[in-house]
């Protein structure tokens, strides 16, 4: 099997990329949770706690 | 998000998740015995929303002797069990006294597991004179100031640390003591390259 040529700069750049795109998510999610009623973000938290896929 | 301040108390009304339901299982027996404890770490940015699970929760007890941490441990046993050891005096000579936490999770699980552990550092002693009354779904507990929280998370620094403070901080951002944050960015020496992340 041949394995791919990999690029571990490449690599570095994506997770600094991912990291950036999760705090981007975070300040939507925060801003989200802000707007919605309690009811609302927890019961959408506890789908993420307590069954996750 | 409805949420009511006023001076060292936060009051909060959600559906629980299995999370909350453990401390608040757990703290419950600290609060009947009269034991001076907080939460700290992950389980802060949980309870306010923050979307990801744990395995452990972080909480500080105040010292106290083996008489009194007998009493607390009996207590305990009826539902939860401690994962490190099963001898009393090994939990708290080998593990408590000697700067070390026990685990107990309820029985017959392993996670999640409340993470205990004796106040060690200055910053331990202050959180413990500090903390915050919670009332979630009129049943309370003590956690740390959210400042303190945000400023450790970027002290511990990985990146599971860095959302949770950038977390916490765009969602109190309005009710922040940005003076006392930055008291503990400094006390911290949190450098300008982890402060940007909470711009």
């Amino acid at each position: 099997m041949k394995l791919p040529d990999i690029d571990l700069d490449q690599l570095k750049e994506q997770k600094k990329r991912n990291f950036l795109d999760r705090l981007d998510f975070i300040d939507k999610y925060a801003e989200w949770i802000k707007k919605k009623n309690n009811k609302k973000w927890s019961s959408e938290q506890k789908k993420i706690i307590d069954h996750p896929t | 998000m409805d949420i009511r301040f006023s001076g060292k108390s936060i009051e909060l009304k959600k559906e629980l998740n299995s999370l909350d339901s453990f401390v608040i299982n757990f703290t419950d027996i600290l609060n009947k015995l009269d034991i001076n404890y907080v939460v700290v770490s992950g389980y802060v940015s949980i309870l306010f929303g923050r979307s990801r699970n744990s395995e452990d929760i972080d909480l500080i007890i105040e010292e106290m002797d083996i008489d009194k941490f007998t009493e607390l441990w009996n207590a305990l046993c009826k539902d939860f069990e401690c994962i490190i050891t099963d001898s009393i005096k090994d939990a708290y000579n080998s593990y408590l006294c000697n700067k070390n936490a026990i685990r107990f999770s309820f029985k017959g699980e392993f996670i999640p597991n409340m993470e205990v552990k004796f106040p060690f550092t200055e910053l331990d002693k202050w959180v413990l004179d500090n903390k915050i009354k919670v009332a979630l779904n009129k049943k309370s507990f003590y956690i740390s100031p959210i400042e303190l929280q945000i400023s450790y998370k970027l002290f511990l620094g990985s990146e599971k640390d860095i959302e949770d403070a950038r977390f916490l901080y765009k969602l109190f951002f309005e009710r922040l003591d940005l003076d006392l944050l930055d008291k503990f960015n400094q006390k911290l020496k949190i450098r300008d390259n982890l402060l940007r992340y909470l711009e």
